[in-house]
């Protein structure tokens, strides 16, 4: 036990629970995580089928502005092997622990790229809630990082917590009455097939209003959407 | 349903408590590999199964048990105090108003549904019931988001340490109506989980 780190993270944790807005919890993480030695972060959602671009997946980020303008404008999170590996891992790992890559791009993405702006090594930290992965928290720095990673992984936790804690207070009723209705018959077992007979629409239609639905509550799947739904009060059985 | 059983009314729901502990042996020595506490092939069975331990199990229709968990007073020696000890910083907690929870479980064809909101909305009825304040547990940190996500408050009580080849964290649950009615609204149940108990008398904290 490290209790210096625990105390340091038990404080992190509670100025993240206090915190009332994104912006003062987004000042709060960049703060604790560099003075745990991290100095750049970005923290972005799984993508999900309304949301599959670098700019859209991106909940906020503290990285060098030059680098980040040319990781979006050169389209890397599709080359990054980080943000493939995170998919497939439940607990954090270290840039080193990531397979090498047969894609060019991504050797020079890890091998000097990043490195010219500062970020030598670094972390990712996947989360996953009962739906599967949801996020990940990335954090980099150009000294030595932390031995250990338990009070980051702890942190980036409780801050993706906080997130949506935060983003459920601040977003009432959002749903169309339409998008409504689409979800309870999914709800009720049909495909958009199924509902687009019911509603006499084309089933492209029926998946429109979905993914709509989807965005507009921050779900991945269509039991997602439904689960999240009814949490919310949009809809009821 | 969540049925509570403990030594006031083990006599009367024996058969419930003996499929917890089959129970217990289907998730924890098949599933999960614990085979020291493996008692006769059939149960699963540790030293803090005894007079004190009360029992939560989650039960269908039938009274087939699809879930579980048990509460163990920490003022005894409990597993946080006596196997986890390096898990805590500081004091391990040890109070007449605090509960240890261990052995959460969910069958594996219920995961995904509500009997994991459900034991978990269980837990903060019976609590709030008993004027017990916090319930303390060993989690495996990448279920935390899980747990935050059905609606708990959560406080770590030390790093999260790596124990075999998962990463297990030491934490309190915060036992307040706030989390019962979030747990409540994410499973979209309604009322009381608590089965009516009868032959439970009124527990006394001191």
């Amino acid at each position: 036990m490290e209790p210096v780190q625990f105390k340091a993270a038990f404080d992190a944790i509670n100025r993240i629970n206090a915190a009332t807005t994104s912006d003062e919890l987004h000042l709060t993480l960049q703060r604790d995580l560099a003075s745990l030695g991290y100095e750049f972060l970005l923290f972005a959602m799984a993508p999900a089928p309304h949301r599959q671009t670098f700019d859209r997946l991106v909940l906020f980020q503290h990285w060098p502005s030059d680098w980040f303008d040319q990781y979006s404008r050169s389209n890397f999170h599709d080359h990054d092997p980080i943000a493939q590996f995170v998919r497939t891992r439940f607990d954090a790992f270290d840039w080193s622990d990531v397979p090498p890559s047969d894609d060019p791009i991504s050797r020079t993405l890890m091998a000097s790229s990043a490195a010219d702006f500062g970020m030598r090594r670094g972390l990712c930290i996947p989360i996953h809630d009962c739906f599967g992965y949801r996020a990940a928290l990335s954090l980099a720095t150009s000294h030595e990082p932390p031995q250990s990673h338990a009070a980051a992984e702890m942190i980036a936790i409780f801050a993706f917590n906080r997130m949506n804690r935060l983003r459920l207070a601040s977003t009432p009723t959002r749903l169309t009455t339409r998008e409504r209705e689409v979800v309870t018959w999914a709800a009720a077992g049909k495909t958009a097939w199924d509902t687009g007979s019911i509603l006499h629409v084309s089933e492209q239609t029926i998946e429109k209003h979905l993914t709509s639905a989807m965005r507009k509550l921050n779900s991945y799947t269509k039991a997602q959407v439904v689960a999240e739904s009814l949490r919310s009060g949009e809809i009821s059985l | 349903m969540i049925r509570v059983i403990d030594r006031h009314n083990r006599d009367q729901f024996a058969e419930t408590l003996e499929g917890q502990f089959r129970f217990r042996h289907e998730i924890f020595v098949k599933e999960r590999g614990w085979t020291d506490f493996d008692r006769d092939g059939c149960y699963e069975v540790d030293q803090y199964d005894n007079d004190h331990t009360i029992y939560f199990a989650a039960i269908d229709d039938d009274e087939r048990v699809t879930g579980c968990f048990r509460l163990y007073p920490s003022t005894l020696p409990h597993m946080l105090s006596e196997h986890f000890r390096h898990l805590i910083d500081g004091d391990v907690p040890a109070r007449l108003d605090v509960y240890e929870m261990t052995r959460i479980s969910v069958a594996r064809t219920q995961r995904g549904g509500t009997t994991y909101h459900e034991l978990l909305a269980g837990l903060q009825e019976y609590c709030l019931d008993e004027s017990i304040v916090g319930a303390t547990a060993l989690i495996r940190l990448h279920r935390l988001a899980a747990v935050q996500m059905a609606g708990f408050d959560v406080k770590p009580l030390g790093l999260p340490q790596q124990v075999g080849d998962e990463q297990l964290l030491a934490v309190m649950f915060g036992i307040n109506h706030a989390s019962l009615s979030r747990v409540l609204q994410v499973a979209k149940l309604t009322g009381p989980v608590l089965e009516r108990n009868i032959g439970r008398p009124e527990r006394q904290i001191a």
